[in-house]
């Protein structure tokens, strides 16, 4: 097994069966490994799917009650092999629980097949200690996805989901942050902010200095501001891929934090982030509603290693900014797998001709709630004839009965 | 100043050769791109052929160069062929007098042809002697030789890296730039 994780092979979305979540009643749909494209009328289901997503493939039974009546994930891995994690709720017949309490009686039955070999069977609770065999290993089965495929030598998938409407807390960002370091714990920082993921590892940098120079009995009052400031830094990745395909030139942590420090601790305060944006620096409350979302799908994206869900990116962004967003965001595709859903014809301009199958149609059926389907072959044919004799993709959405 | 067109993927080919071929011809050429935005896949599209006379006349261009990947080697004379084909249709609708510029493999070749600018960027040190006429997919060279660099190498790269690329080097080196620049000098003693 490669040490580096970054060297190991990659798990990606291959197919989900979903059943029982608002408008979704019984979905099945298979996704392609690089760019996926979601569309669809008002109401058709998409912001349903995509939270779904995002729920089961998340679903941790020690953290989570389950919202969704069954979904069966697989994933296939870049060396070939299918990983099928299987969720279903269901009643605990359990009379000592006052039945006037069902949130109490929910449980999820879980099971997990390798290439269509079941081998955990309705594993109800997560005490219960399971092995499984993967090439000739013995495996402690771990109801978290992540750890069991790290353990079964793949690299582990954060997956990301950028909404309709940005998250109102974002720490560091439109509000200025705080970090408590504390001297007698074991955890260096008490609370991590509330904000982006991309912070993560910028916290643990400053945290693991901060553990140096107690480890070191370093007298805090020779450290100053500039020493720190030092440490916060946005990566490189990020920085570049704003540059590229944003208005954002250049990211800083304001340098008008403050420290201070008594027996027990150690407090960063006043922490936040600022833009360039036209040669000018200014806070997150300055930037144009479409600068901020770009700012937020770029680093973010960048920052993912795995599943990314994005609704509706198009969303405040000029057409020739989006564009480069796409742009971005199909490069970002080539080694990560992305889904977005999209009201764009633009978006759907990006595609090629050979990639007509990465389109997913949403639609509404009063009978069987949300419906999730691939162009047929006859579509695609005639799309790919919209494309030759009258122009784009999007000419053959608008004019023609794609959606009828 | 002779005005001369650009079609191709846009931005990233055509700014890229537009700053290749500034770095000889600026000084008597002003060069256009003339579709703008447009995707590799949308340059066959019927749309282009309607826009392209209008922009053509209005930018008051003498002609037009065409910028494509082969996306195979100059032997797959089928696909040249069909290449070929595409350019003389679409240069029918504006004058007949355009030249194609048709990268063997892709864009990337042309880098391949410079390397030290390249290696120096990427603060790498790949050696690369050999034709890049017969290197295939150069995209994905360029992109496994920075794989484990601070800054790996992209596509969207490419119009800043092409502003400091040595064009007599890649003359050299890349004889389907080389007769490209035939070409184009012919053009421009009798446009
Ligand atoms: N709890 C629910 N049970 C059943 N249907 C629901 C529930 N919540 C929302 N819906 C239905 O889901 C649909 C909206 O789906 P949504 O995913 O928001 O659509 P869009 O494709 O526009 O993103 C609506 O038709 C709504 O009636
Ligand atoms: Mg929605």
């Amino acid at each position: 097994m490669p040490k580096e994780i970054s060297e190991r092979p990659k798990v990606y979305l291959s197919k989900v069966h979903l059943k029982g979540f608002k408008s979704i009643e019984d979905v099945t749909i298979d996704f392609k490994r690089n760019f996926n494209v979601l569309i669809g009328k008002n109401g058709s289901g998409k912001s349903n799917l995509i939270e779904l997503l995002f729920k089961a493939i998340n679903f941790n039974r020690s953290r989570d009650k389950i919202s969704f009546e069954f979904a069966k994930i697989t994933l296939l891995s870049t060396d070939n092999h299918f990983f099928s994690f299987e969720l279903e709720r269901f009643l605990r017949k359990n009379n000592f629980i006052n039945n006037d309490e069902i949130d109490d009686r929910i449980g999820v039955k879980e099971r997990f097949l390798i290439d269509d070999t079941l081998l955990i069977d309705d594993l109800n609770k997560y005490s219960v200690r399971k092995k499984i065999e993967f090439n000739g290993k013995n495996i402690a089965y771990s109801h978290n996805k992540n750890i069991l495929i790290s353990k079964m030598g793949y690299q582990p998938i954060y997956s990301l989901i950028i909404k309709f409407n940005s998250p109102e807390k974002l720490d560091f960002i439109n509000a200025p942050g705080s970090l408590k370091y504390d001297f007698d714990e074991i955890v260096g920082f008490l609370d991590y902010p509330e904000s982006m993921n991309f912070f993560t590892p910028i916290i643990l940098e400053v945290e693991s200095y901060f553990e140096a120079l107690e480890e070191n009995d370093i007298d805090f009052n020779t450290i100053k501001v500039d020493d720190i400031l030092d440490k916060f830094r946005v990566q490189g990745s990020i920085l570049e891929n704003l540059q590229l395909y944003s208005p954002v030139e250049d990211v800083r942590f304001s340098p008008n934090m403050n420290l201070y420090h008594n027996d027990n601790n150690l407090i960063v305060d006043n922490i936040r982030i600022e833009f360039k944006v036209n040669n000018i620096w200014m806070p997150w409350s300055q930037l144009s509603d479409g600068t901020k979302r770009l700012f937020y799908i770029i680093a973010e994206t960048t920052y993912s290693n795995g599943l990314v869900l994005i609704e509706e990116p198009e969303l405040g962004v000029h057409p020739h900014q989006f564009n480069l967003l796409m742009d971005f965001l199909k490069t970002q595709s080539e080694t990560k797998q992305i889904i977005i859903s999209t009201h764009s014809p633009k978006a759907l301009d990006h595609l090629s001709k050979d990639e007509l199958d990465s389109i997913l149609i949403a639609s509404y059926d009063l009978k069987k709630g949300t419906q999730i389907r691939h162009l047929t072959t006859t579509e695609i044919k005639k799309a790919k004839k919209y494309m030759k004799e009258v122009g784009f993709f999007s000419d053959y959405w608008m004019l023609s009965d794609l959606e009828e | 100043m002779i005005r001369v067109g650009l079609v191709g993927e846009d931005p990233n080919d055509t700014a890229s050769i537009k700053h290749l071929l500034e770095k000889k011809y600026s000084n008597k050429v002003k060069f256009l791109p003339l579709a703008r935005r447009i995707r590799g896949d949308q340059l066959e599209s019927a749309k282009l052929r309607k826009s392209l006379p209008i922009e053509f006349t209005e930018n008051k261009c003498s002609f037009v160069i065409y910028i494509r990947d082969l996306d195979a080697f100059e032997s797959q004379s089928a696909k040249v062929q069909e290449r070929k084909r595409w350019f003389k249709s679409l240069d029918s609708v504006i004058n007949n007098k355009g030249i194609l510029l048709l990268n063997i493999w892709e864009l990337e070749a042309l880098i391949l042809g410079d390397i030290d600018t390249f290696n120096s960027i990427y603060k790498i040190n790949h050696k690369f002697s050999s034709n890049p006429m017969l290197q295939d997919k150069p995209k994905e060279l360029l992109k496994r030789i920075t794989s484990h660099t601070n800054k790996q190498y992209k596509e969207a790269h490419c119009p800043e890296l092409f502003k400091l690329l040595d064009i007599d080097k890649i003359e050299k080196s890349c004889l389907c730039f080389k007769n490209f620049i035939a070409d184009f000098e012919k053009k421009l003693k009798k446009p």
